[in-house]
């Protein structure tokens, strides 16, 4: 029994994909509207099955308007005997009678055609383009096609709140940027803590540093969460501060000048979500001196609110909590472009602290 | 004047002399796949002369009738359009079948009675035109016998023009190149050789010139100081198919490189000629690869690639190894891909590596010039991210489709300081409203009128020999020297060995993707 068309898609065959895909443009020749096919990327989505097309429908369009180009939505069936070709054009308006449209090509595999898998995609990419991947779930299983799509694209998107950040870590060798949705959605609490520890008063404090403390507040299922983990692998790096042991319950870092510093890391958690609630950071001076600073956490209203502890007195400022759905970050990325920078190094500090509290020595 | 006079007129200035084309090889496909497709769309837009006829000549035996037949089925499958019924029988009545032995003289006297006899049917006498669409093993032979038996006129004759066409390859190495034209031109005067690089006939290849020398923003910047590096990609997805015997003894360097690359290069990078007139243009084009660097042995083995596919998958069918071809001799070292850095050593390129590549069985059938502009200081953007700054690309795409695209950076629409590339394209389906010719069509029409701009003359053809000859004598005289006998491997699909891309990797470079 053959397998019925997606909805909303034209079933065909890799022979007769590209000329399915010119006749939606022929069609539009009729209309009053002028339409034009993007060539600006080449984007692959792996999904974990058909039904993830349907239900990932709007992070599809999402993309598709933000990034327009040429779109290949992949997606495993071991009951495939042969490549499942569904096609169709997404178009958005441009202006009063403009289209830019985005091609897309679903792709059913089964685990015979992994081998030829490269070959269908690399004689369709738009040629001089990026390629970028999106992999929606990191899993044991798919990591062979994974191997096989790293190895095609400059750009990897993933999600460590969905894969988890020991699976993300090992991406990294494989692609030449990794760029984490959880990452992006925590930049609002980078930028803030920057924010506020970027004051003169502060400086004294961090040249004589002995001792930070970190607590972080979460929704979390009680295991190392990925988003506290990279707040603290952040923060690390912020400080230049090299982990070198877990002892007595806080891990010692050594700072560039040779110090010691130690650093507390605790986390309270509450309930099923992994989602970052809140950060409390203090920090104590060799000479015993020690403030609170930022303290940030989501109130009910969805606001961030961040309470900088000074000598003078609490400067407190609020601000509006971004979209943290992967449409909303995805947003964020192509519209205004969301930093990435400083993501591997936090990765890897976070995956680093987990470990030895896990107890695993260096 | 009316529209019609006015296409009439135009057609006159195009039209070539009364001709007779003599086609030897006739029954190969060449000649069922492109030529008489490529003058049947001649015929349908009123390019052929007044008076013109085609003869195959071929060791079969064949009637006039069984020959039509066999090339109109080439016609219908092969013309980049459809040819009607009215331009094919008005075409095919002039198309006549001539059984020659290409070793009998015989033969020949008997081809030429047969062109007197066509020809009392013209009002004015024929041009002789030989097409040698044959294995290379027959050209010198067939010369000899066209000229033994009365059929190639003196180059000043008034009596009728004759010329004669070859394809390529034209030799093997420099010595057989050299002998070969020692043959032809103790027949025809090199003026009457026209030697066919079918590239040389597309609309892009010879768009080169006029995009160089009739825009002024290209030009001063068409040098060292401001182009980082040039690729070339030839791409083809088919593996040897039915010429392993053939591929098997010639290999890609040659069949390939030799030839259309180094052509599209050294138009690509010619002083401006001082007149359009072919040999103007060869003379530049001669100098060109004059000035290409002769490597020592060292130089070719750290500047050349060879490899040869392995199983993999076009396009998700499964495709055998080389080796594993019908016809492949067993441990055949043919180069079925090959990447070549070279420079052209002279005040305009010095410094700037040309980068070439020719393959077979990879992803997708394409071929392409490629000129990399130097980067800017990154002084303005620089630490800023999403401000990665890439540099300026010009793509000439030769095949499949034609076209010119320009990449620049741009900012995108947003709160932030960004740069990001787009590209600005020219294509030749969309921008003009008529489609392009075949190569055939352009090249038949020069010869047929004489003009050699679009051939290749002697001297370009040795130059060629002589530049590659020394990764030739690496490839393929490895008995005292076992490393010039790597052979890479590749996944047939994929595209090309990891040394293709060490081989840019050096000077901080890579393959544009296609």
């Amino acid at each position: 029994m053959l397998p019925s068309t997606l909805p909303g898609f034209t079933r065909t065959t890799l022979e007769n994909l590209d000329s399915t895909l010119a006749s939606f443009f022929n069609d539009f020749e009729n209309s009053d509207r002028t339409v034009k096919k993007s060539f600006g990327a080449n984007f692959i989505m792996l999904l974990p099955t058909r039904a993830d097309i349907k239900a990932q429908s709007s992070l599809i369009e999402t993309l598709t308007r933000l990034h327009p180009g040429r779109f290949f939505v992949l997606y495993r069936d071991d009951d495939l005997s042969d490549f499942e070709v569904n096609v169709r054009a997404s178009c958005n308006l441009v202006g009063p009678k403009e289209a830019l449209c985005s091609e897309l090509i679903a792709l059913g595999f089964a685990r015979e055609q992994i081998g030829a898998l490269a070959s269908v995609l690399r004689a369709r990419f738009t040629p001089a383009v990026k390629t970028e991947l999106y992999i929606h779930r990191l899993e044991d299983t798919n990591f062979d096609v994974i191997r096989v799509l790293t190895g095609l694209s400059e750009r990897a998107y993933v999600d460590s709140r969905l894969s988890g950040l020991e699976k993300v870590k090992r991406l990294l060798p494989f692609v030449e940027q990794v760029v984490d949705i959880e990452w992006m959605r925590l930049a609002i609490w980078r930028n803030e803590i920057k924010r506020g520890l970027e004051r003169r008063s502060f400086m004294n404090l961090f040249a004589g540093l002995s001792e930070i403390e970190v607590m972080l507040e979460v929704d979390t299922k009680g295991h190392f969460p990925g988003a506290a983990a990279l707040m603290a692998g952040w923060i690390l790096n912020q400080f230049q501060l090299e982990i070198s042991s877990l002892s007595g319950g806080a891990f010692e870092c050594i700072a560039p000048d040779g110090r010691i510093v130690r650093l507390i890391l605790s986390i309270s958690s509450h309930s099923q979500e992994s989602t970052l609630v809140g950060i409390l950071l203090r920090f104590r001076h060799v000479q015993g001196q020690s403030k609170i600073v930022p303290f940030l956490k989501a109130t009910r209203s969805n606001q961030l609110e961040t309470t900088v502890h000074l000598d003078s007195g609490d400067a407190r400022s609020t601000r509006e909590l971004d979209d943290e759905s992967i449409e909303g970050v995805f947003t964020r990325y192509f519209s205004i472009g969301e930093s990435v920078k400083s993501y591997d190094l936090a990765l890897h500090s976070a995956l680093e602290l987990e470990n030895l509290r896990r107890g695993y020595t260096r | 004047m009316k529209l019609i006079e006015k296409k009439e007129e135009h057609q006159q200035v195009l039209r070539p002399p009364r001709t007779a084309l003599v086609i030897f090889g006739a029954t190969g496909d060449l000649t069922t796949r492109k030529l008489i497709p490529a003058l049947c769309n001649l015929a349908q837009d009123g390019y052929l002369p007044q008076d013109f006829i085609v003869i195959g000549a071929s060791r079969q035996k064949l009637s006039d009738q069984e020959f039509r037949d066999r090339v109109f089925k080439g016609v219908k499958e092969f013309s980049r359009r459809p040819i009607t019924d009215q331009v094919w029988e008005r075409f095919s009545k002039n198309v006549y079948y001539q059984a020659v032995g290409f070793s009998a003289l015989e033969d020949f006297i008997n081809l030429r009675t047969r062109l007197e006899e066509l020809g009392q049917q013209c009002a004015e006498s024929l041009n002789y035109l030989y097409y040698l669409a044959t294995s290379p093993e027959f050209f010198s032979a067939i010369a000899t016998h066209l000229k033994q038996a009365g059929l190639v006129e003196p180059v000043q004759s008034t009596k009728r023009t004759t010329s004669i066409v070859i394809e390529k390859p034209f030799g093997r190495d420099l010595e057989s190149a050299r002998a070969l034209n020692h043959d032809l031109t103790q027949s025809f005067d090199e003026r009457q050789i026209f030697r066919i690089d079918h590239y040389l006939g597309k609309e892009t290849v010879q768009n080169i010139l006029v995009f160089r020398f009739a825009n002024g923003i290209f030009e001063p910047l068409w040098n060292h100081k401001y182009i980082d590096h040039i690729q070339i990609s030839v791409a083809e997805t088919v593996g040897v198919g039915s010429r392993a015997g053939y591929f098997d003894q010639t290999g890609i360097l040659r069949d390939i490189v030799q030839n259309h690359v180094l052509q599209v290069l050294s138009l690509l990078c010619i002083e401006p000629p001082i007149s359009l007139d072919a040999d103007s243009i060869r003379d530049e084009k001669t100098k060109v690869l004059k000035c290409i660097r002769r490597y020592t042995r060292e130089e070719a083995r750290a500047n050349s690639v060879r490899a040869q596919y392995s199983a993999g998958h076009i396009d998700a069918k499964a495709v055998p190894a080389y080796k594993d071809e019908k016809g492949v001799a067993k441990g055949s070292s043919a180069d079925t891909f090959v990447a070549l850095k070279l420079a052209i050593d002279n005040w305009r390129w010095s410094g700037v590596p040309i980068y070439v590549r020719a393959g077979k069985r990879l992803p997708k059938r394409i071929s392409e010039i490629t000129v990399f502009f130097k980067q800017v200081p990154d002084t303005l953007f620089r630490g800023l991210e999403g401000c990665e700054l890439e540099q300026n690309v010009l793509a000439i795409q030769i095949q499949p489709e034609e076209g010119i695209s320009l990449k620049v950076s741009s900012k995108p629409p947003g709160p932030r300081m960004r740069v990001s590339p787009v590209v600005m394209e020219f294509n030749y389906g969309n921008s003009y409203g008529v489609p392009s010719p075949e190569a055939y069509e352009r090249l038949l029409l020069d010869a047929m009128k004489g003009d050699a701009t679009l051939f290749t003359r002697n001297d370009e053809i040795e130059e060629a020999w002589d530049l590659l000859a020394p990764i030739f004598d690496l490839w393929e005289n490895f008995s005292k020297d076992s490393e010039s006998a790597i052979v890479h491997d590749y996944q047939a699909g994929s595209w090309g060995p990891k040394a293709a891309a060490d081989l840019l990797r050096v000077q901080g470079h890579r393959w544009r993707r296609l």
